[in-house]
């Protein structure tokens, strides 16, 4: 009895390699794949989105090269097959790296389309999402010859740099999903722009729920960036009334500097930062802002006196202040539109106790708040360069 | 395991010889059908009659002439008894005998039967001459660093290396009969007050209890004692080098050396100590340290590499990083076969180098690895037979399973990388994992002379981890591996080695 039951065990387990490889992992070979490095989304018209893949295939006789397929359907499914239909090698999406909506889609809202990618177990959670200027069309069909790679990796060096820089919010699949099922942040992604033949950012759309409302230029992001995040790098000119200095302006030698402007820049290198959102007073809605910063100074397009502490104070003075206004500005813009990317929400309702607020009630509550900003910036060095 | 062989056929009873020469002559050549091997002697004297009986290609002829038959001759007072001969000759080993089948084997040892007529017995003097080659380095395991004699084919010259190696008064070297009818002599080797009894008992009793006709050599033994035979994995260790069996002697292990055999058999020996070389006790730990981990990285390259290549290619197209992506799929666009196939195919190549290099004369084998290296590489990527990412994973894989020190280890590593390919085209990632998980389990199951195979790791021995998974700095190794179950715990007073000596001291 035993020994055929052990016979039986083998003769199963043999069997299951013959007999049951239909129902093991489904092949799919490298070579005979058709691998979606970007998509770009464009609304066509009323109930129709024309989906553009760029596809990298592996021919035998020729470089690889990049196929742009195009095709109008109503779901990322059916968008798929109808590009199937079209090409000679399977399509597959686990190599996507960059997804393009256009800004009209974006202004309808995207969520449709994320969530076809989240259902989907080949798309990775670190695809990036961005958003076109224009139309997506126009980004994804760049010419590879200019930008010698294929545009889904380009595009997606184009973010990974920038975001490793701290230029950018990093604005993959994962960061959207949580911070759209959030009540209590709304989302940011890049967008994207054709500029002489290249694609560069140009800014980044704020996002309610899934529409966006809102763009943000490049030089204020850095205050987005401030709040929501830790800094690390990233640098930031600021912009002051040239009169306000005159005290500590050196004229070296009799001579006074070169006067390019008639204003003076500082720019000033983040070394560390550090924020704190704390709501202060829960009736009135008062948030406190404290964002503590070591920076440095990089440069100043007049030639200041920073031998003396004193001076260091004014200048340090200068920026806190300057730094003060222009993220207070944000923030109020940020509840003109109605978008959160702070995380405002979030801060709220860690305070609050008792039953989750709504996210409508959330919104209107959102409309009314203040906000305290201050900002603590200490200029440790002012002579080294990167 | 082999229980069919040890039915024991019933023993002839022992009868004594014929006290007639000429009868005594026709006994032993009924008994030993050598022809011409077989030389009788026979001296008179006065009636008396002495007869020699020796087989010439066994014997050292001078020692016959210059010590047996002068000092026969040469005491010319005494009778030919059989005391009295025994007294004349001057040789440690001789014994008295008169049964006939204990003279046949004498005769068939290399020993001379004298024997005077009418004596109730005769003597048997050892005059055994065996051909032995010269002390050479070791071959299957080469060394850079560290004493290099090797073993050779004479137990009594292996057994004069180690005993010289380890001058204890407590190595113990008991007398083993391997084989049933070629009775190859054997020694069972181990350092008493060390070793763990049960540990020599079960050796002793797995030796002995085999009924076989003959055993070719140590590494042939090793098969037959030990648990699973079915496994690929070699279970006990052979090696060539006396200095590794006295360090494992010192850890508490047991030795079985075999005449006619170049290898020494130890045991119990773990899984990881297959990876150990000697050159790693020779080095500083550091250096050793690292020797060993790249060996164990090595090895777990080499068996997991090639199928990791075939399952992403096959089927995990996606964890492929994009600057990876593009030369891979170019080399592989041009290949007509599905990965599997295409790993087999060269995996079988480098298979068949191997094996062809190993039978050639080493000058010719060096040529053919360079030939069949590039030219078959080159032409074979060139003709869009692999990719040439393929190539490099595979001679990764099989320099790293070279970098075993035990020849049967890495061969065993060889050889099961191609259920693991397979499965890998089969079910990609999950086959991997299937066959990975089989062979722990495997692993864990196996044992050595009654200890776990996989030992340390489990069971955890954490303080023996510096014996066979890393090695530490000698000051941490007081004590002798817990996996031995030793005796004697300890190698030298640990609190002592700490202790930080001043100069004037």
């Amino acid at each position: 009895m035993q020994k055929l039951r052990k016979w039986l065990k083998l003769v199963i387990g043999m069997s299951s390699f013959i007999l049951l490889t239909s129902c093991g992992v489904e092949p799919k070979q490298l070579e005979r794949l058709g691998l979606i490095t970007a998509i770009g989304f464009d609304l066509k018209k009323e109930n129709e989105i024309t989906g553009t893949v760029a596809v990298s295939k592996f021919d035998p006789m020729a470089k690889v090269m990049t196929n742009l397929i195009s095709a109008d359907a109503n779901t990322l499914q059916t968008l798929r097959s109808e590009e199937n239909l079209a090409t000679d090698q399977r399509l597959e999406m686990g190599q996507l790296r960059c997804v393009i909506y256009s800004k009209e889609l974006a202004e309808k809202g995207i969520i449709q389309l994320v969530n076809a990618l989240n259902r989907d177990p080949a798309v990775g959670n670190m695809v990036y999402l961005t958003i076109a200027e224009k139309d997506a069309l126009s980004i994804i069909n760049m010419d590879e010859k200019k930008i010698k790679v294929n545009i889904g990796t380009y595009l997606y060096n184009l973010i990974r740099q920038n975001v490793e820089r701290e230029l950018l919010i990093s604005p993959t699949l994962h960061e959207f999903n949580h911070q759209f099922f959030d009540y209590g942040q709304d989302p940011v992604l890049p967008i994207l722009k054709v500029a002489k033949d290249k694609v560069a950012i140009s800014g980044v759309a704020l996002f309610n729920d899934d529409k966006m409302v809102a763009k943000l230029s490049n030089d204020k992001l850095f205050y987005l960036k401030l709040l929501t995040d830790q800094y690390r790098t990233g640098s930031k000119e600021l912009e002051f009334n040239r009169d306000e200095f005159a005290n500590i302006i050196n004229v070296q030698g009799g001579q006074s500097y070169g006067e390019i402007y008639n204003k003076l820049f500082i720019s000033i290198d983040n070394l560390r930062s550090n924020t704190k959102i704390d709501l202060v007073d829960k009736k009135n809605l008062v948030f406190d802002i404290q964002v503590k910063m070591d920076s440095r100074l990089l440069e100043t397009t007049n030639y200041l006196d920073l031998g003396k502490p004193a001076n260091m104070k004014f200048i340090e003075k200068k920026i806190n202040k300057e730094m003060e206004s222009q993220i207070k500005k944000l923030l109020v813009f940020f509840q003109k539109k109605q978008v959160d990317p702070v995380g405002i929400g979030n801060e709220y309702m860690a305070h609050v106790r008792g039953k989750p607020i709504s996210q409508e009630d959330w919104k209107k509550l959102y409309k009314n708040a203040k906000f305290d900003v201050q900002v603590k910036n200490t200029l440790t060095k002012t002579g080294t360069m990167d | 395991m082999f229980k069919w062989l040890s039915g024991k056929k019933a023993e002839e009873p022992p009868k004594a010889h014929s006290l007639v020469l000429e009868e005594l002559k026709e006994q032993i050549k009924t008994e030993l059908n050598v022809g011409s091997d077989l030389v009788f002697r026979t001296m008179k004297r006065d009636g008396e009659k002495l007869i020699l009986c020796l087989m010439n290609t066994l014997i050292d002829s001078t020692k016959l002439e210059e010590v047996v038959i002068k000092s026969i001759l040469n005491n010319k007072e005494t009778e030919w008894t059989c005391e009295s001969i025994a007294k004349v000759l001057p040789m440690v080993s001789i014994t008295a005998v008169n049964q006939l089948n204990e003279v046949v084997a004498g005769i068939n040892q290399g020993k001379v039967y004298i024997y005077a007529e009418d004596q109730p017995c005769g003597i048997l003097a050892d005059i055994n001459k065996t051909i032995e080659r010269g002390l050479e380095k070791a071959e299957t395991e080469s060394l850079v660093y560290g004493p290099k004699i090797s073993f050779t084919e004479s137990l009594q010259g292996n057994m004069n290396i180690l005993r010289n190696n380890v001058k204890d008064e407590g190595l113990c070297a008991e007398d083993l009969t391997v084989g049933n009818r070629s009775k190859t002599k054997a020694k069972l080797v181990y350092i008493k007050g060390i070793a763990d009894e049960e540990i020599v008992k079960t050796f002793k009793q797995r030796v002995q209890d085999l009924t076989l006709d003959y055993v070719p050599g140590a590494t042939v033994l090793g098969q037959y004692i030990e648990s699973d035979s079915w496994s690929v994995f070699p279970q006990l260790m052979t090696t060539e080098l006396p200095d590794r069996v006295s360090i494992a002697l010192y850890r508490g292990k047991v030795a079985v050396l075999m005449d006619r055999s170049p290898d020494c058999l130890y045991g119990p020996t773990s899984f990881f100590a297959f990876f150990e070389s000697t050159e790693d006790v020779y080095m500083r730990w550091n250096m050793g340290l690292f020797l060993r981990m790249l060996r164990l990285v090595a090895t777990f390259l080499s068996v997991l590499l090639t199928p990791a290549y075939v399952a992403v290619l096959t089927y995990h197209y996606e964890v492929i990083p994009s600057p990876l992506l593009l030369s891979l799929g170019e080399s592989r666009a041009r290949v007509p076969f599905p990965p599997v196939m295409e790993a087999l195919l060269l995996e079988f190549v480098i298979e068949l180098l191997r094996e062809a290099g190993a039978r050639l004369p080493t000058k010719v084998g060096q040529t053919m690895g360079i030939v069949g290296g590039i030219v078959i590489g080159q032409a074979a990527v060139e003709a869009g037979f692999t990719s040439n990412i393929l190539i490099i994973i595979i001679a990764l894989s099989a320099l790293g399973s070279f970098t075993t020190p035990s020849y049967l280890m890495g061969t065993a590593i060889r050889i099961i990388r191609f259920p693991i390919i397979l499965l890998a085209g089969l079910w990609g990632g999950i086959g991997i994992m299937l066959a990975f998980c089989y062979f722990i389990i495997h692993l864990l199951k196996l044992e050595t002379i009654g200890a776990p195979y996989l030992t340390p790791v489990y069971p955890i021995r954490l303080k023996d981890i510096g014996y066979s998974f890393f090695k530490l700095p000698p000051q941490y190794l007081s004590f002798r591996p817990l996996t031995n179950r030793t005796d004697d715990k300890e190698r030298f007073p640990s609190k002592k080695a700490k202790q930080k000596r001043d100069v004037d001291e």
